[in-house]
């Protein structure tokens, strides 16, 4: 590990990361909120500082061609730690407690969406954009991660998610792939566009509608409404989100081909496509009649209403967006189980979203499927394929050992949390909203509550949850590695007759 | 007919060997002298290149009416072909072994290029349609099939254990709309009579409609299902491959054996339901773990002979359906009939099979050909100065049997009371050696 080139990148992240702190203040400027200006231009100020001085302390560096694996999950790692904790600045200035800020923000920049904001009338609009915008950013940021770095690194078997934009020499950002995220970007950028034009004709207020675009398109959550998309009483808008929530769980590349080439029979082609597509077909045709059924339930009684609300929270908690449309807390638990089992699943891979990914679950099915088949047969051969295409073992081993460690995760941070809040349910749902970027519970954590009364200590495990969850594990996971730190030093020493 | 052939090999001594003595045959290969078992042949033998101008006129290309290119690589057969069609106008056969080949030719628009080829023969190709055909059918060790599947025909073996024993055909009932068009007994075909009575090993040959050979399967063969649910391939070469990809359409549950490992992964990357399964050995222990003796249809396709039979033999012993095996060449037959191999599969014969049949013989009557080339089937025309009569009233040699007769569209199996009208197509079976005659007769039907 070259210590020079790792902070050079981070301070260069950083750098970077302080200009999106103008669209805040320039909302603020807008909306007259005139002592909402400078805690944005502070923290910019601050972030800049601090990126200067990294970005030359061991020697600046602007080209990064020959990074090496290690040093680029190093990079990644610290980068979204650092602008987690740079997006929680402005928050201090607003009375948030130290814990709270870095919650707020964590969940902003991964894109969980949960909260611990109890009466949105406290503060200016600048800070619920602030919010949404680096709801924004972060999508923005994961998907040039997964589709222009990570893969090149073979990281938690994401090289093959992206057949065509993996090069298959490992040659360092190849301008095909910057070509390729580019594209995606695009579709991201059009996606948003979109979704804040129908959200804005159905009749929501402009700030609102691209607040709420921000957060949908990159599976977010956080929502300038306090009681989120229930809040603004419209089924036409509850339709348009579900629309575009479900397209922000989907591949970008994907629709990158369908929008651009008009490749429409890609789209069902795509195994992962159809799995995501008929999971949440299933899920809501399940819950609507779970919840129709359910007595419990006085006024609801048409059909299309349950249906439509079905939707909208199995869209919302697979893809790990977190908008709510009515009070799940109120459903079925039948209902609400299967909710949950989704949370775990998580939208295609290729989106911002988070949760293990449907490609991952669908690997992990095909191969437990082979271990029946070799129980009868042990000398059959079969290799496992998705898309027609055979995974080699090594990939599968990535996915296999990722999905291990999703759970594994999940149950220690279940346990600590429940430990500390002295409730097993909140520490498991926490736990699994948390790491899947969700952001939406049930019970405390639900609709009703959210995420201020957990302690300060929780609220520091959490934050370092999403973004683990956010990252994939892996580059989180290899920290815990005594080899990655002991060459860091020794490289270090070594630096200076370079 | 003048043919010329390029290329001194197995296929092509085959092919010599059929024909020689009706047709007047050149071969040309680079080879300087003919090889010994080619010399006994009546053929005229150049030695040079056939893309030469000056051998093709030694060869007298120009003359011949057909030309078949059967050397052992494909890129020279199609050289040989274009360079022949620029100087005469015969039909061309050309042969490949490459499915890449085989398949860009087929479809006349893949090369844009005309290379002048007429007909591509693809030996292993030509063995998979065959073996597909009989597999499908439970028990039918032949199978055949005429007017778009219409009118079928089916060749059966009469097991130890069969009802069928010691009757004669007069006392066995056959279902409506099948007929018994002939007998194979120890290899040699004939039309049985009244009063033959069957006995193990015989390979009766049936003709009729779907629905009465249905009947006859059920009702006199015991056919344990109405279809074939599992097949066992033993051996994933090209055959193997090709008839798991057409089992695997179809949904029949098929395993392929093979014991190299670079194929197995090459075979389970392909094919999508196909259970492939590989050992280091084709053993009795691999046999009995994976059930073989369970499966309706076990085919031998390995490149060895002894490999095919000896997993024939024991698929047989394990109680396995009906065993296919591929013989290298035609003299082993006899033997892998007596070791119990049901249906004995040669590419070779396969092969002369469609070059007689499609592309020498196809201006004649001929249909297709049964037991090796004992029966024939012959589609004839009812002249159109015919009067109308009932088949028993037509006389027609004892070694003719009308099997099919087709009136427009509409298909029927005749019995004996059945009319015959002017302009009907009729199917009819004869031996071989009798097919001149039969044909003779049918044209002289008119006058009698």
């Amino acid at each position: 590990m070259r210590l020079d080139y790792i902070t050079s990148a981070i301070g260069l992240a950083l750098m970077y990361f302080s200009v999106t702190f103008i669209f805040p203040s320039l909302t603020a400027v807008y909306y007259g909120d005139y002592y909402a200006i400078y805690p944005f231009i502070l923290s910019a100020a601050f972030t800049y500082a601090v990126g200067a001085v990294f970005h030359s302390v061991w020697g600046a560096r602007r080209k990064f061609d020959s990074l090496k694996k290690k040093e680029a999950l190093c990079i990644v790692a610290f980068a979204w730690i650092l602008i987690s904790l740079s997006a929680a600045i402005p928050f201090l200035f607003f009375g948030f407690s130290f814990a709270d800020a870095v919650f707020e923000s964590s969940s902003a920049i991964t894109t969980c969406g949960a909260s611990v904001i109890t009466d949105f009338s406290l503060y200016p609009k600048a800070v619920f954009f602030w919010r949404s915008f680096c709801h924004w950013i972060g999508g923005l940021g994961i998907i040039v991660l997964f589709i222009a770095i990570l893969p090149q690194f073979a990281v938690a078997g994401r090289q093959m998610f992206f057949a065509e934009s993996a090069n298959p020499n490992k040659e360092k950002l190849a301008p095909r792939m910057q070509y390729n995220a580019l594209n995606l970007l695009l579709v991201y950028f059009l996606l948003s566009i979109l979704s804040v034009f129908f959200l804005y004709v159905a009749g929501m207020p402009l700030f609102d509608a691209v607040c709420n675009s921000f957060s949908m398109i990159s599976a977010g959550g956080l929502s300038p409404n306090q009681d989120s998309i229930a809040g603004y009483k419209s089924n036409a808008i509850v339709w348009i989100c579900i629309v575009f929530m479900f397209l922000g769980g989907t591949n970008f590349a994907l629709q990158y081909k369908v929008i651009f080439h008009r490749n429409f029979k890609s789209l069902f082609k795509s195994s992962e496509f159809r799995a995501y597509f008929f999971i949440i077909l299933i899920a809501s045709l399940v819950i609507s009649i779970f919840i129709t059924l359910d007595e419990g339930l006085p006024s609801r009684v048409i059909w299309i209403d349950n249906f439509r609300d079905a939707l909208f929270h199995t869209v919302s908690l697979m893809t790990s967006t977190g908008f709510y449309a009515t009070n799940h807390d109120e459903w079925d638990a039948k209902a609400k189980i299967i909710l949950m089992f989704l949370v775990f699943i998580g939208p295609s891979a290729g989106s911002a979203g988070g949760g293990i990914k449907v490609i991952r679950i669908i690997y992990v099915l095909k191969f437990l499927k082979r271990e029946f088949i070799l129980m009868l047969h042990p000398k059959a051969v079969i290799p496992i394929k998705l898309d027609k295409a055979p995974v080699s073992p090594l990939v599968g081993q990535q996915i296999l050992s990722f999905v291990f460690f999703y759970f594994l995760i999940f149950a220690v941070i279940a346990m600590v949390v429940s430990m500390i809040e002295d409730s097993v349910l909140t520490g498991l749902i926490a736990s699994a909203t948390s790491i899947g970027n969700t952001g939406l519970g049930f019970d405390s954590l639900g609709p009703s509550g959210n995420f201020s009364h957990l302690s300060a200590a929780s609220k520091f495990i959490l934050s370092f949850a999403m973004i683990i969850g956010r990252l994939e594990l892996i580059p989180m996971l290899v920290m815990f590695n005594p080899d990655y730190w002991r060459l860091a030093s020794s490289v270090k020493d070594k630096k200076a007759p370079k | 007919m003048r043919i010329l052939i390029y290329g001194l090999t197995d296929i092509s001594f085959l092919i010599i060997k059929d024909l020689c003595s009706e047709h007047d045959i050149t071969v040309v290969d680079e080879r300087e002298d003919l090889p010994p078992r080619f010399e006994k042949l009546d053929i005229n033998f150049i030695s040079g290149n056939i893309s030469d101008s000056a051998v093709l006129a030694a060869a007298n290309a120009k003359e011949c009416d057909l030309f078949i290119s059967c050397s052992p690589y494909d890129e020279s057969n199609i050289v040989a072909i274009w360079a022949v069609t620029r100087f005469s106008d015969a039909e061309t056969v050309c042969f490949v072994s490459k499915l890449e080949y085989f398949r860009n030719i087929y479809n006349n628009d893949s090369y844009l290029s005309d290379f002048g080829i007429d007909h591509v023969l693809w030996a292993e190709e030509a063995l998979v349609q065959e073996i597909f055909r009989i597999v499908s059918v439970p028990e039918a060790i032949y199978v055949d099939y005429f007017e778009g599947g219409k009118a079928r025909l089916f060749e059966y073996k009469i097991k130890d254990d069969s009802a069928l024993i010691n009757k004669d055909l007069r006392s066995c009932s056959f279902p409506d709309d099948t007929i018994m068009l002939a007998l194979t007994r120890d290899g040699e075909l004939f039309i049985p009579k009244g009063s033959t009575k069957l006995r193990a090993g015989d390979r009766p040959i049936f003709i009729g409609s779907p629905k009465g050979l249905s009947l006859l399967a059920r009702d006199l063969f015991f056919t344990r299902d109405d279809r074939i649910d599992s097949v066992a391939i033993i051996g994933g070469g090209n055959i193997g491959f090709m008839l798991a990809q057409k089992l695997e359409a179809v949904r029949i549950k098929t395993k392929i054996l093979e014991t190299n490992m670079d194929r197995c992964e090459f075979l389970s990357e392909k094919l999508s339901k196909t259970l492939v399964l590989h050992s280091n050995s084709l053993d009795y222990e691999f046999f009995e773990e994976e059930e073989i003796g369970e499966s309706d249809a076990v085919v031998n396709v390995t490149d060895n002979d002894q490999t095919n039979l000896f997993c024939s033999i024991m698929a047989g012993q394990m109680g396995a359906g009906k065993i296919f095996a591929k013989a290298s060449s035609d003299s082993l037959i006899p033997m892998f009939e007596k070791s119990g191999v049901d249906v004995v599969l040669s590419p070779e014969r396969a092969i002369l099979n469609e070059l007689r049949n499609k592309i020498i013989n196809k201006d004649k009557n001929l249909l297709a050909v049964v037991a090796r080339g004992q029966g024939q089937l012959l589609e004839i025309e009812v002249p159109e100065s015919f009067d109308s009569r009932q088949i028993k009233d037509l006389n027609i040699p004892r070694s003719a049997i009308i099997g099919v007769v087709r009136r427009g569209r509409h298909i029927t199996i005749p019995k004996g009371n059945s009319f015959l009208y002017k302009g009907n197509k009729m199917i009819v079976f004869t031996k071989a050696s009798d097919s001149e005659a039969v044909k003779e007769f049918f044209r002289r039907a008119d006058e009698t």
